[in-house]
């Protein structure tokens, strides 16, 4: 058993942030709790104070778009707030696919948008489809604020670049104007099971060549990774299927991987080509590929 | 709250917390007990409500769901401590003792209950579903009891009892309605 702790509850984000500043990595923010629980259920983590957010949320859980056509994404939504949203679907609908299949609906009601990002784990759906919309994270400390774009966030199993003291107080996305995008959830086991693959693609087009590509692959690795040689070789291009043929098997045999309990490297390799032929395929309007290839 | 910085406590774990929670429209007093214990827990070992289940006790399998500030959480993953202020309801408090619901009495009716350990669960998330969806097509009842597993795998019946109950709600309506 545990030891004791106890739970401060501050009434305002300065309140919190002094109180996370107490230079131990014990002292944790608590929001949804449906990672942190888990955690100190299986004694992985004993806080000696948790610093709940449960009166913040009034202040910290908006979604409204920015002036320059972005969304802002405060860090207590729950995940059921942004797949409601209609500011999401419109413009974030990539988000709002991903959240479809995330867990079930009694995590998503209570899990939040900050907690998916300071979790850390590498099999969540979020990290990669924040990476494909080049999400950047706003965090603040007593020392100030400061902003971490997605890319520079996860940094292995449990392990953010979100300092001890710092709280993630919103997530903006850029304006991502006119684009497609999908994402590509891939479970080993159950349907309902974590990911062993999540692939977020999005191309943004221009007088039909691609201006923008994004392709980020999550729960491979420790990490979620962007795959810049995909995204060079789609963007200012209009490729056929052969070519994205070609592009996906060569990303998953550019992949540096390692053999799990549920997947060797062989196999996830093989279904990085089948999945990102797919995906890509089907954000560039040419058919969902299923017909070619095994299931 | 106290001062962790003292000297070390070498006599275990400090138990003495205790807060009030709001379940089923009653505060109830939880003494003595220990800030991270689940809501599950709290619900079944500290207020004699054992209702919600305990399985897997991550989140998985939705035998523990509740109702909390309206929304539809598994009690398992949620800190008692931290519900402080919520309005919890348990499958408990559905129904004044010693009577059923209608989704209770459909589920019955239907021989949706094989073994029984997920049923509280799925009663709970199907009162939230028909609560929000009064008419839910097929594809939002599995939506909605996706994350309640039956082991005895007895989901045919389960989603047959759902729209009974949908079906009985809109014709009593119906009549309702009628000059």
């Amino acid at each position: 058993m545990s030891s004791g702790f106890t739970i401060e509850e501050p009434r305002s984000v300065d309140e919190a942030l002094t109180l996370l500043a107490q230079g131990d990595e014990t002292v944790r923010a608590i929001a949804g709790g449906t990672g942190l629980s888990l955690l100190m259920k299986y004694g992985f983590f004993e806080p000696a104070t948790l610093v709940s957010l449960r009166h913040l949320r009034s202040s910290l859980a908006d979604i409204e778009v920015t002036p320059d056509g972005g969304v802002r994404l405060g860090a207590m939504a729950t995940l059921r707030d942004l797949e409601d949203a209609p500011i999401v679907a419109e413009r974030l609908p990539l988000l709002r696919q991903a959240l479809g299949r995330l867990a079930t609906v009694r995590l998503r009601n209570a899990a939040q948008l900050g907690g998916a990002i300071a979790h850390g784990h590498p099999q969540m759906d979020t990290p990669p489809v924040l990476l494909a919309l080049d999400a950047q994270v706003q965090v603040a400390s007593i020392r100030g604020a400061r902003t971490i774009a997605a890319q520079d966030m996860f940094l292995g199993y449990y392990e953010t670049a979100v300092e001890d003291d710092e709280l993630i107080l919103e997530v903006r996305i850029p304006p991502q104007g006119e684009h497609r995008a999908t994402y590509r959830k891939i479970t080993a086991r159950a349907e309902d099971d974590w990911p062993m693959l999540g692939i977020a693609a999005l191309v943004a087009t221009d007088g039909g060549r691609i201006s923008r590509a994004r392709v980020a692959l999550g729960a491979l690795t420790d990490r979620p990774m962007r795959l810049p040689d995909v995204e060079s070789a789609l963007q200012g291009s209009d490729p056929g299927s052969d070519e994205v043929e070609a592009i996906a098997r060569d990303a998953a045999a550019a992949l540096d991987l390692y053999d799990k309990p549920a997947a060797s490297a062989a196999y996830q390799r093989h279904i990085v080509a089948v999945h990102l032929r797919r995906a890509l395929l089907e954000i560039l309007d040419l058919g969902d590929g299923s017909s070619k290839g095994g299931r | 709250m106290t001062d962790h910085d003292a000297t070390p406590d070498l006599t275990g774990p400090d138990l003495s917390e205790s807060y009030a929670l709001s379940i089923n429209g009653r505060d109830r007093e939880v003494a003595d007990a220990w800030l991270g214990e689940s809501l599950l827990y709290v619900l079944r070992e500290r207020l004699g409500l054992p209702g919600s289940k305990n399985a897997c006790e991550q989140g998985e399998c939705g035998s523990c769901s509740v109702m909390m500030d309206g929304l539809l959480v598994n009690s398992c993953c949620v800190l008692a401590a931290d519900a402080v202020d919520a309005d919890v309801r348990t499958v408990e408090g559905l129904a004044p003792d010693g009577t059923l619901t209608d989704v209770q009495q459909a589920f019955l009716d239907a021989g949706a209950v094989q073994c029984g350990f997920c049923i509280p669960g799925l009663i709970v998330s199907v009162h939230d579903l028909l609560d929000r969806a009064p008419q839910p097509d097929e594809l939002e009842v599995r939506e909605a009891i996706s994350g309640n597993l039956c082991r005895c795998t007895g989901y045919g019946r389960i989603l047959q009892a759902v729209q009974d109950v949908a079906a009985a709600r809109t014709a009593a309506d119906a009549q309702e309605d009628r000059p």
